[in-house]
């Protein structure tokens, strides 16, 4: 019998997606759905950045620390998925995996796991548990660039810094990663955040009618809808900028590009995934880490 | 102030500058020709000025035409003909600017000296970002950073700033190779001293070149890669080519310089200004 015709019970669904592009909005829905999120304790508390919490298993989040470490190299170089891969095959990285999953499946029910850095370990997670069902979150990266702004920088810098290229940069590395990801899993849905908060109940039933094939759920469907439904507040929808991506001069054609391409796969248009339509400008990797490194230099001096 | 004959050095930072300053100082033999701003302090309090009125931004592709509508004001004329005093002072002739800013303000001072004569210094951007580095940046910090396309942003805007045809100038500037000068000293200083000869018409016959020469010490070849540039992932083709195109010119190759061959890509400017800002919370000041 195929898996889709008697899905496992506790097989687990992951958000993926870069910060501040609606995958803690993603999470409650799924969770609202009914997949098991982790103790309470462990995933965060609300605030004013996500005011319906961050639902990221802190456990895990320390795992992938520990594995980005053991590479010796940043997530943007364009080594670290092959590196990230050899990390699955060291035992004390592999059995600590297998601990955090194990401790997920025992509710004996779907389970849910959420942080943006996930969308880059894929590679190292594909060698370790069967595929996820996975949903991956897609938003105007020049919105998120301002929302990341507003979470990561004091006033004083915020006002210096501009984000545009150097989020459309990141952007770009989460979101080739998903999608490459995806030619090995078609297990996934891709919702854009504003089509969620635009048309809250046509999404979100989108959303629920996929969760219910994958997992096999054949009761109940309306009153999960219903609950979903809930959980979008369009007061959510914060730090819109005036001008559109697609005129940002910051931002390449490439990526400008893929933006597009994810809008179609967000409205269920599936064109094939042809990556070598989006390379990265020569300067991508050394602004990433630059802009890492310092910021981090400037903290730990603080 | 139109009377004298001013002569600018500029180039990016650590591109040789320094060590052409010191030989055109030889060649004008007198110490009162090189000049300074009436008072090095003021002139960068009135540069941060100029940077502020010009909307505030260092890294900004509007900033050359506003800087170019600030040189048509009154006001901001005066001061910097007060500050540029030195340069008309005394005598007539040929006066040696050693000009502090990689050609970012140029546009504010090309109307106020549309007869300078330009020597631009140029030096391979990968050689030239490392010792850039490793002079600005605290030591553990210059280790870990690496910053190839960043220096090569703010060389190229140098670049295009320096040599592109701009109404007023008069006559081409030389382009002068650090690694020229260094592998071809004799050749290389000659070259300068037929330009500065043809440049101003005064003439200090061929003792100067010897003289000249002691200035040249091989062994301050310091960060040397030559070609490391080109091999490069991290820059783009227009800067690889913009840097042949200049390696030609130094090797005294008559080639036009258009500016559309080389384009700064727009994402540019917002790593130039975040490095820059970050930067300047590091070491206290800016780069």
């Amino acid at each position: 019998m195929s898996r889709e015709n008697n899905p496992p019970p506790c097989r687990p669904a992951w958000v993926l997606g870069i910060d501040r592009s609606g995958t803690s909005l993603v999470s409650d829905l799924i969770h609202r759905w009914g997949a098991y999120a982790g103790e309470a304790e462990a995933l965060g508390d609300a605030d004013d950045f996500n005011p319906q919490g961050y639902f990221e298993y802190s456990p895990m989040q320390k795992l992938l620390h520990e594995v980005a470490v053991s590479t010796d190299v940043t997530e943007w170089d364009p080594r670290f998925p092959s590196l990230v891969q050899k990390q699955a095959f060291n035992p004390e990285h592999r059995e600590k995996a297998l601990a955090l999953v194990a401790e997920m499946e025992r509710e004996g029910r779907p389970w849910l796991w959420k942080e943006p850095y996930i969308s880059l370990h894929m590679p190292f997670w594909e060698r370790i548990v069967p595929p996820p069902v996975c949903v991956m979150t897609v938003r105007n990266p020049h919105d998120s660039a301002r929302s990341f702004a507003r979470m990561g920088f004091g006033p004083s810098m915020r006002d210096r810094l501009r984000l545009t290229s150097y989020f459309s940069l990141r952007w770009q590395v989460f979101m080739l990663s998903i999608l490459d990801y995806f030619e090995r899993n078609d297990e996934h849905l891709v919702v854009c955040y504003e089509f969620l908060l635009r048309d809250p109940e046509g999404q979100v039933r989108r959303l629920a009618r996929f969760l219910d094939r994958c997992f096999g759920r054949l009761e109940g469907g309306e009153e999960r809808v219903a609950r979903m439904v809930e959980a979008i507040d369009p007061k959510l929808w914060r730090n819109k900028e005036p001008s559109s991506f697609f005129d940002v001069p910051e931002a390449t054609p490439e990526q400008k590009n893929l933006l597009g391409y994810l809008h179609r796969r967000a409205a269920d248009l599936r064109d094939p995934f042809e990556p070598e339509r989006y390379p990265f400008p020569p300067h991508f990797q050394e602004y990433l880490e630059n802009f890492d490194l310092l910021v981090g230099y400037l903290h730990d001096r603080t | 102030m139109r009377e004298i004959r001013p002569l600018f050095v500029v180039g990016v930072e650590c591109s040789g500058a320094g060590l052409i300053t010191r030989l055109i100082g030889r060649w004008l033999g007198e110490a009162s020709a090189v000049v300074q701003p009436s008072d090095p302090a003021d002139y960068r309090a009135f540069s941060r000025e100029l940077i502020a009125a010009a909307g505030g931004e260092r890294w900004s592709p509007e900033l050359p035409g506003r800087l170019a509508e600030l040189a048509g004001d009154s006001d901001w004329r005066e001061r910097a003909e007060r500050l540029a005093a030195p340069f008309a002072a005394d005598r007539p002739g040929a006066r040696l600017w050693p000009f502090p800013e990689s050609g970012v303000l140029l546009p504010f001072w090309q109307p106020l000296f549309p007869g300078a004569v330009r020597v631009v210094a140029t030096r391979n951007p990968l050689d030239a970002s490392r010792s850039f580095l490793a002079r600005r940046f605290p030591e553990k910090l210059a280790r870990m950073l690496q910053f190839p396309a960043y220096f090569a942003f703010r060389w190229q805007l140098a670049m295009l700033e320096l040599l592109s045809p701009r109404v007023g100038w008069t006559g081409e500037p030389l382009v002068v190779g650090f690694e020229h000068l260094l592998r071809s000293p004799v050749e290389q200083v000659r070259r300068l001293v037929r330009f500065l000869e043809a440049s101003t018409g005064e003439s200090r016959g061929d003792d100067a070149v010897w003289t000249l020469l002691e200035e040249i010490d091989p062994t301050r070849w310091h960060h040397r890669n030559e070609h490391g540039f080109f091999e490069l992932g991290a820059v783009t083709s227009e800067q690889k080519e913009l840097c042949r195109h200049l390696q030609r010119r130094a090797a005294d190759t008559a080639e036009p310089f258009d500016p559309d061959r080389f384009p700064m890509p727009a994402y540019a400017w917002e790593y130039l200004r975040n490095f820059d800002t970050f930067a300047e919370q590091v070491i206290g000041e800016a780069v």
